[in-house]
């Protein structure tokens, strides 16, 4: 378990000197004292639509372990265990997807896609560490993601899903406005995605449904429901609180420069 | 050079949203897209760049100097640049899936703008995006190095200037291996004439390189009712182990075409996908040259009598005469495919 977040702080290689992480974000609502006003009401369009628009950072509230000498560096509980707050036991996997399970958390995650600097996918990239940045503009919500220098598109402006896709680590994403909650949809993902550190196992058959609701200006919630026939015993849904982060920007991320853990893993369990 | 990149990029063939018509785009009663059609605005007023665009820049792909003099770069920037095609490019960190750098975009790969009332957001094909702030912000006075550098815009009339600074020096201008410093500024303008045409002028100033600022000129094409595809670089990446062998040993193995027969292929050929005017001529002592829109030739070196070995665009070339040699087309092989060029 300490080495786990021992190998994600290696490669997260965060450029540490400061550009424009204190650079006031704009727009943003203030108290009567001029301070940040993150609980007044979410944002709108033109449209009147909810403006997801922002930088925004999972619930990173998980301590790394003192011996591994990163404490500044935290993760989320559903990064680890995506299935951590079900009741009875987490996700229901398929057996041999429990399995699966459990020889990649005794492997400390050796073989995790993120650690060999490819993308999170998707319902993961929610979970990670690293930042994300939303732009919604007409017709489609764009999602930078500080992970991979990456980016993820979903299309607002009424295209069917696609219906025999390439598959795709991000797989093919749509959505529409129920009320103030954005639902998206996506399919055609790349088989053998990992859901989570523990290496919570996804098929090519999954169907992964989003639904966004800014609840106010410095909260969203992201519902996540997972329909994998393939690899769990009946679909399953988890929330996802998502955190406004303001007056910093996206680092220049790039995994592969100068990477050098990779020799390093895998030697230990 | 050329041919190390585009095997790193593998795009997936299979079409997912690649003819879904693009919604925004005036149209014909048929429903074809009016590219001429004046160019949009935000409802700030500004001209919104918004759309998926490609740069018709190939012919500076390999080299990006090639408007400049001799002389115009410092002489350890004249050995680096000879020493790296030498190596036929084989430290290029494209090769190993970094980024492309200060050039990003320059070359053909296929750019999605999203503009917003306080950035500009470049999502490129090749995966990663890139940031230009519009909301006032100065650039960061020492910023650590970076790829892609550090980008802030402002609006000269209807001309978005984009100026950009800090980035690394461990990127390539272009696959003929021109090296810059640290000390490099680049300042784009983008001005959008019409619906589906863009110009693109890249100044690009570093005096430890250069002993001057000089200029490039880009026409810049909206791509209408298509989509970027997914490319993850380093997925199943096979090609760096392949990276062997240097110009020498190609040099070496050059052999040698009668001047008759090197004569026939003496000509302008057109390739339509993407467009390429390329001109083969006959050097003084017999060798054949070969230009690319007009960007300066380079020469051939002989593989058979027919096949030949661009080595600045690691691409072959194999000519196609009729018998009386007035005729016929050539082949260019880089990885996106054969690419055929009917003789003008």
């Amino acid at each position: 378990m300490n080495a786990t977040f021992g190998i994600l702080w290696l490669l997260s290689g965060v450029v540490a000197n400061a550009q424009w992480v204190n650079y006031p974000t704009a727009h943003v609502p203030k108290t009567p004292s001029g301070t940040p006003n993150l609980g007044a009401p979410a944002p709108r369009k033109a449209d009147g639509k909810p403006d997801l628009s922002g930088m925004w950072e999972a619930e990173n509230y998980r301590q790394c372990p003192k011996d591994v000498g990163c404490a500044d560096m935290r993760t989320s509980e559903q990064f680890q265990d995506l299935g951590w707050s079900l009741p009875g036991g987490g996700l229901p996997y398929q057996p041999w997807a429990r399995a699966v399970r459990d020889k990649r958390k005794a492997a400390d995650g050796a073989d995790d896609s993120t650690t060999k600097c490819l993308p999170p996918g998707v319902p993961r990239i929610h979970t990670l560490t690293w930042p994300r940045k939303y732009l919604q503009v007409p017709g489609l919500l764009v999602i930078l993601d500080e992970s991979t220098t990456g980016f993820r598109q979903i299309f607002l402006d009424g295209r069917p899903l696609p219906e025999d896709p390439t598959p795709a680590w991000n797989g093919y994403s749509v959505g529409h406005w129920e009320g103030d909650t954005l639902v998206v949809q996506t399919m055609g993902l790349r088989d053998g995605l990992w859901l989570d550190r523990n290496g919570s196992p996804m098929t090519d058959a999954a169907k992964v449904t989003e639904k966004f609701h800014r609840v106010n200006f410095g909260n969203m919630q992201i519902e996540v429901t997972v329909d994998d026939p393939k690899g769990y015993t009946a679909p399953w849904t988890v929330k996802l609180n998502q955190y406004l982060m303001i007056n910093t920007e996206l680092l220049e991320n790039i995994c592969l420069d100068n990477e050098k853990d990779l020799p390093h893993l895998g030697v230990g369990k | 050079m050329r041919r190390l990149l585009l095997l790193a990029i593998c795009l997936p063939l299979g079409a997912q949203w690649l003819k879904y018509p693009t919604p925004g785009i005036p149209r014909s009663a048929e429903g074809k897209p009016n590219l001429t059609a004046p160019a949009p605005k935000t409802a700030e007023g500004k001209p919104d760049l918004s759309g998926i665009w490609h740069i018709d820049g190939l012919g500076y792909s390999t080299n990006i100097t090639s408007d400049l003099k001799p002389g115009d770069m410092l002489p350890w920037a004249e050995a680096v640049t000879k020493e790296r095609v030498a190596k036929l490019g084989l430290d290029n960190p494209v090769s190993r899936c970094l980024p492309p750098g200060p050039s990003i975009g320059l070359f053909g790969e296929l750019q999605k703008v999203i503009q917003t009332r306080d950035e500009v957001a470049i999502l490129n094909e090749s995966g990663i995006f890139r940031q230009v702030f519009t909301d006032g912000r100065p650039l960061p006075e020492d910023p650590s190095p970076a790829w892609q550098g550090y980008s802030v815009g402002h609006w000269e009339g209807d001309t978005l200037v984009v100026e950009t600074a800090g980035f690394n020096d461990r990127s390539w201008l272009d696959f003929g291996g021109h090296p810059h410093t640290e000390a490099l500024r680049v300042t784009e303008r983008y001005r959008r004439k019409d619906f589906g045409h863009m110009r693109l002028e890249v100044t690009f100033d570093d005096p430890k390189t250069f002993t001057r600022a000089w200029s490039i000129g880009m026409d810049v094409f909206l791509v209408p009712d298509t989509e970027l595809l997914e490319t993850v670089c380093n997925e199943n990446e096979k090609d760096a182990v392949h990276l062997v062998g240097k110009l020498s040993d190609e040099v070496k193995g050059e052999i040698a075409v009668p001047r008759e027969t090197a004569a026939k292929y003496v000509g302008t050929y057109e390739i339509k996908q993407p467009r390429m005017n390329v001109g083969i001529s006959e050097a003084s002592n017999g060798k054949l040259m070969m230009d690319v829109n007009g960007k300066g030739a380079v020469e051939l070196i002989a593989t058979s009598q027919t096949t030949f070995l661009n080595e600045a665009m690691g691409a072959h070339v194999d000519f196609f005469p009729d018998a009386q040699g007035k005729t016929g087309y050539l082949i260019l092989k880089i990885v996106e495919g054969d690419l055929r060029g009917e003789r003008k």
